[in-house]
């Protein structure tokens, strides 16, 4: 997709619910749950997991989407939820896009732009 | 979210009880090609017995609390459909007479499409339906089996909404009684053994870190498929009545085949997912230095889903022999037909087939994409494993065995 | 003139046979022979049974 992430959909899970994004520039965890939260107007549920050493956070905005980030070293999964219409799925994505290209372009943890 | 619900209680064995009924996980790919299996046979009566076994298992859950009202026990089974992944019930349109009541997300209505190619050629919500009507029948302290469902609508046939109509009957049909926690040996269970690097209380311990319950759609999107935490006796009672009705058919042990291949395809599905997940890579994959130590720690992983205890006595990359402690199959065959006369582990054959076709013909450590073509790709290759059960627990052994080899 | 390994190849072919056997209330089908050639009309019954059963 550009030269900063890549996104490929899982073809297996659902037909299409299942998003993953691969960063491709160093990027920080922290930062990108920071911005998300800021993109979604601070709406996302956060829960924490721990996998054995790895620490999971899941942002889920109900009825729309669920991120993971920590799951995987090289990106974040997005997975739509079920009943979430194709507008809205498409929508979501985008606005994820927008926030990984200026976070990885300008990254500033702390500033987080609206 | 808080949900209205009885605790899962712990038992040996790995096994957990709901409101007294096992349950046990299982994946939307393992419910379609069961529930497919079973619906090739017209006119033996498979779409009632779909429903019909599910009925037992709402009913059960609002006869659990027979202080409670009938709102509230509704409420309870609404939230334990929504838990354990089924889906959501709206029951406001119901009382005692019937009505109308809605699923704004179902498992089975919704995510079975993603193991099918093509459309549907019915309804595949069978067990909402069979479950809203003996929720509703035990929620009022009616007898099992009060309520036919008049009219529904289904997700899988492209329905907007999902409504199924109930009726009060002028006299109950009689269901399947429940079944309980059924029967098991109680020999014990021995530690892993063998030559593995699988320490199988750490990968539990981390596997307890995980959350494995309904999100708010009533869902569990995990592994990379959908999963359920399932009534054990709704796949026991329509698996076992399948084959109770195929004796006379001349088909019995084609049957039998299909069934075992639900199995395969469940584990090709379901420890394919697992097995090329984050979760196994963050998880079970640092333990894994052979490809064996992959089958140890898939048991594993099996072995906090509820279904007993799957223990590797043997394995190369030629053969594999499966041990089982209190598998569920035999414990609801023992409770629902008493000892088997014939080996009934269809699943567990299946499933272990599918894991030795995984991680010795499919390579699945190198991540291969988990689609049809893969599939066939192995199930057709000169050298697939197959299974041979050589002892079950429903027969009278201690112990369900199972011996997988190359064909 | 099409077999019925033809029209059911491989290990898949075998479990699509027996699925079709199901279908049909045909053991029968089962016992035959993979490699004789099938009388048209039941090349076709069991083609129609093959689409009927490829449905969800």
């Amino acid at each position: 997709m550009t030269d900063l992430f890549q996104r490929a959909v899982n073809q297996r899970c659902l037909k299409g619910l299942q998003w993953e994004y691969v960063i491709l520039v160093p990027w920080q965890a922290d930062a990108l749950l920071h911005h998300l939260q800021a993109a979604f107007d601070q709406k996302l549920n956060r829960y924490d997991e721990h996998w054995g050493t790895c620490q999971v956070t899941r942002l889920v905005l109900k009825f729309q989407f669920e991120i993971r980030v920590g799951e995987r070293a090289d990106g974040l999964t997005l997975l739509h939820r079920v009943n979430a219409e194709p507008a809205l799925r498409q929508a979501n994505l985008e606005t994820v896009d927008r926030l990984l290209h200026r976070l990885l372009t300008h990254p500033n943890p702390t500033k987080p732009s609206a | 979210m808080t949900r209205n619900i009885f605790p899962t209680t712990p038992q040996e064995f790995g096994r957990r009880l709901l409101a007294d009924e096992p349950v046990i996980f299982h994946c939307n790919h393992y419910n379609y090609w069961l529930q497919k299996t079973l619906l090739m046979v017209e006119d033996m009566g498979i779409e009632d017995l779909l429903v019909d076994a599910a009925a037992v298992q709402g009913y059960v859950i609002t006869q659990a609390d027979p202080d409670k009202s009938p709102q509230e026990r509704l409420q309870t089974a609404a939230d334990t459909f929504a838990q354990n992944g089924f889906g959501r019930i709206d029951f406001a349109g119901v009382n005692d007479q019937g009505g109308t009541v809605t699923t704004p997300n179902s498992h089975y209505g919704q995510c079975l499409s993603a193991a099918c190619n093509g459309d549907f050629a019915v309804a595949q919500n069978f067990f909402d339906r069979g479950y809203i009507a003996g929720a509703v029948a035990g929620a009022f302290d009616l007898p099992l089996g009060s309520f036919a469902i008049e009219t529904h609508t289904c997700f899988s046939l492209k329905a907007e909404q999902a409504r199924i109509q109930l009726v009060r009957k002028t006299s109950p049909a009689e269901l399947f009684p429940a079944a309980g926690a059924g029967f098991g040996t109680r020999v014990s269970c021995p530690p892993v053994t063998g030559d593995t690097t699988i320490d199988e209380g750490a990968i539990h311990q981390a596997l307890a870190g995980l959350d494995f319950s309904g999100n708010e759609e009533g869902l569990i999107p995990r592994f990379g498929v959908m999963l359920t935490d399932h009534f054990a006796n709704y796949y026991n009672r329509i698996s076992f009545e399948f084959v109770q009705r195929m004796k006379q058919t001349g088909l019995l042990d084609y049957a039998e085949e299909l069934l075992i291949e639900a199995g395969h395809r469940c584990a090709f599905n379901t420890f394919g997912g697992i097995m090329t997940s984050p979760e196994w890579d963050a998880v079970v994959l640092p333990q894994c230095q052979k490809r064996e130590d992959w089958i140890y720690g898939i048991c594993s992983v099996i072995n906090v889903l509820g279904w007993g205890v799957w223990r590797v006595h043997e394995v190369s990359p030629e053969h594999l022999v499966l041990r089982i402690y209190d598998d569920y199959e035999s414990r609801g065959y023992v409770a629902m037909y008493g000892r088997a006369t014939r080996n009934i582990c269809y699943l567990a054959m299946g499933g272990a087939a599918g894991l030795m076709n995984l991680v010795f013909s499919g390579n699945i450590h190198e991540k291969p994409t988990l689609d049809e073509a893969f599939y066939e790709r192995i199930f057709n290759s000169d050298h697939v494993f197959s299974s041979e059960q050589t002892k079950c627990m429903a027969r009278g052994d201690q112990y369900s065995e199972i011996h997988v080899r190359k064909s | 003139m099409k077999t019925l390994d033809d029209i059911f190849p491989g290990n898949t072919g075998r479990m699509k046979r027996i699925r079709v056997a199901l279908r049909l209330k045909m053991p029968d089908l089962m016992k035959m022979e993979g490699t004789k050639p099938l009388d048209k009309a039941l090349a076709g019954k069991l083609e129609k049974a093959i689409l009927e059963i490829e449905r969800g």
